[in-house]
């Protein structure tokens, strides 16, 4: 029997410990290189291969592990983050769109826009948002798609939006760009900032009315710019305000423009306006409405029948000043309740304004009564501070003490036109009159060129409510009526000392008796 | 005619005029990592500098290569200096070593086994630079 080679012996030896999981065994390398040595390298490099592998298999595993780890906890928080998006998105205020970037067609909308636009989920998903027109201004969108491009995103831009009742509303929108596993989309979110914009419309259309009394020169100016400003918000084509009598129920029209009709005044009692007014409270009627009122008896057909009707009363405080009409001929859906709104809520600054502006106008016709009668009075008039600094003195008063009003005005009456041996009578005729008494005098007074004046004086506090804010003086040259009487005295002196020193008897008889 | 023999701590490399490189160890050589990272330092530094070269490898006399080794003979870094290697095989474990260094370690550039080395330099000489 052929002896067995020791080596054949190692390398299963070698084996049964590699197939055993040891696979740090290597078996000896002779330096003979034979088949023998090549089978054993070959054995040692595969379990050197295997262990290696398996090292970078474990390796692998863990990497694999730690990633699927990762992945788990990221997939976690992206559930968590989808959740709350998901809540964000469909309970949020705002109408929110999910639509792709190249051709618009909307991919998800919330409920919020579904009210906002009146359409449906159903019938916008799978539709381009140009197949609604809801971009009243297609610019608009056009450079919301360039800021997008160009930013990635967009702020708060304005626009006008058609819903699918065909009204426009005014909206706030902001957009960016949503990456939809790689499908570029636009994540938009829009706000309907219509009453808001109403609301500061409305208050800007306050100021201006409450600013038109003072802008405005007459009633009919501010009653135009009225009409003006509510045409802001509403058709004004066919508009009135009315003035209430209360005394005789009726109602003046200062101002009526109307396509259909014309009218000056009218009894309250039957109409609408009057109606309303005794109602106290604003009215928005179709004309169907207005049919049946006039079928009970409440009121009746006066002017062309309108299709929808729109009024406020005006008041001051809590009385009935008149009342403001808007009215429509052919579109019943001219007005809204919340115009009515609106209306209501102007209308107690209109009243005011109107009330203001008529307050201003008769003040003005007294202002033009007092200058008339200022500055026409033959007397010499002088308006001074209750301490007798002159404020205004009529042109007489350069006639009379040669100054003129510019001289005048600024200085103290008293050392400009009282004599030095007359100064103490004056500051006591000065003293009364400050003191609310009325006074009249006749003294002396100095003209600029120093002659001395015998004049009257009327001094009259000038009071509003309970507290004087001046003094009224006139003035009245008396020298050639002091002149005449001192030459009637003097003849009436010659006449009786000629009398008595007469030598002949001179008798005066009654010739009534 | 060898050019700039070297001498490394487990044999000799050298370029012959045609510029093959030539790798040769003697008998019952046991080769670790220190030893090829050392000849592919030679490599770079001596033979390669300025372009790669086919290289000529006598691994008869090779008793065994350790894995690291072998990493280091099929790394980007050899791969970027030899353009081509010939192994000279002339026993069953040279066979095994080359088939191994073929087979399973993926080189970065192509390996031959040859017997002779006139057929290697055949093969060789389109890798010359």
């Amino acid at each position: 029997m052929k002896k067995e080679d020791p080596r054949i012996e190692s390398i299963l030896a070698a084996i049964t410990k590699i197939a055993a999981g040891d696979l740090d065994t290597r078996i000896e390398i002779s330096d003979a290189l034979d088949e023998t040595d090549g089978i054993a390298t070959g054995i040692n490099m595969l379990a050197e291969e295997v262990k290696h592998r398996i090292v970078q298999h474990e390796d692998e595993n863990k990497q694999l592990n730690d990633t699927i780890a990762q992945l788990q906890k990221v997939k976690a928080q992206l559930s968590d983050s989808e959740q709350i998006f998901s809540q964000v998105f469909q309970t949020s205020p705002d109408g929110i769109t999910i639509s792709r970037l190249d051709d618009g067609v909307f991919v998800e909308v919330n409920k919020s826009f579904e009210t906002l636009t009146g359409y449906t989920k159903d019938e916008m998903i799978g539709h381009a948002v140009y197949e609604f027109g809801m971009w009243a201004d297609k610019s608009v969108r056009d450079k919301l798609l360039e800021e997008l491009k160009e930013k990635g995103v967009c702020v708060n831009l304005e626009s006008d939006f058609k819903l699918k009742n065909g009204s426009i509303v005014r909206g706030l929108m902001s957009a960016s760009i949503l990456n939809i596993n790689g499908v570029q989309h636009l994540l938009a979110i829009s706000r309907d900032i219509t009453d808001r914009k109403k609301a500061e419309r409305v208050q800007q259309i306050m100021y201006n009315i409450s600013n038109a009394v003072n802008l405005t020169k007459d009633m009919n100016e501010l009653f135009l710019s009225i009409q003006k400003e509510l045409g802001s918000i509403f058709d004004t084509t066919n508009f009135f305000i009315a003035f209430y009598n209360k005394e005789n129920d009726t109602l003046t029209l200062p101002f009526f423009v109307d396509e259909k009709d014309s009218f000056e005044a009218f009894p309250a009692k039957k109409t609408l306006t009057g109606y309303m007014i005794r109602n106290d409270r604003p009215i928005l009627m179709k004309d169907l409405d207005i049919s049946k009122l006039v079928k009970s008896g409440e009121i009746e057909d006066v002017g062309t029948p309108s299709k929808i009707w729109l009024g406020a009363p005006l008041k001051i405080k809590d009385e009935i000043i008149g009342a403001l009409v808007v009215q429509h001929y052919e579109d019943e859906l001219a007005y809204t309740e919340k115009d009515l709104e609106i209306l209501q809520f102007v209308s107690s600054q209109i009243g005011l304004s109107i009330e203001t502006k008529r307050a201003h106008d008769d003040v003005n016709v007294e202002k033009a009564y007092f200058e008339q009668l200022f500055e026409g009075s033959p007397e010499t008039i002088v308006l001074t501070s209750n301490h007798g600094k002159m404020i205004r003195v009529n042109s007489e008063f350069e006639k009379l003490f040669g100054y003129a009003p510019e001289e005048a005005i600024g200085n103290y009456i008293d050392e400009l036109i009282v004599p030095n041996n007359h100064l103490r009578e004056a500051r006591s005729i000065s003293r009364k009159v400050a003191k609310g008494e009325k006074i009249q005098v006749e003294t002396v007074r100095r003209h600029k060129d120093g002659r001395q004046i015998l004049v009257s004086i009327m001094g009259t506090p000038i009071v509003i409510g309970s507290k004087q804010v001046g003094v009224y003086g006139i003035y009245r040259n008396i020298t050639d009526r002091k002149k005449a009487d001192m030459a009637l005295r003097e003849s009436e002196e010659k006449r009786r000392n000629s009398l008595y020193s007469s030598p002949d008897a001179i008798t005066v008889s009654d010739l009534r008796a | 005619m060898e050019q700039n023999k070297q001498k490394t701590s487990k044999g000799e490399v050298w370029m012959d005029k045609d510029g093959f490189l030539y790798q040769d160890y003697p008998p019952g050589t046991e080769i670790t990592i220190e030893n090829s990272l050392e000849e592919l330092k030679i490599y770079r530094t001596t033979f390669c500098k300025d372009a790669r070269r086919p290289i000529i490898v006598d691994i008869s006399n090779i008793k065994t290569v350790s894995k690291e080794s072998r990493d280091i003979y099929s790394s980007e870094e050899m791969g970027d200096t030899i353009s081509a290697a010939a192994l000279i095989v002339s026993n069953p474990v040279s066979r095994i070593l080359g088939n191994f260094y073929m087979g399973i370690s993926k080189t970065k550039m192509p390996v031959r086994m040859f017997t002779r080395v006139d057929e290697a330099k055949k093969w060789l000489k389109d890798f010359l630079p």
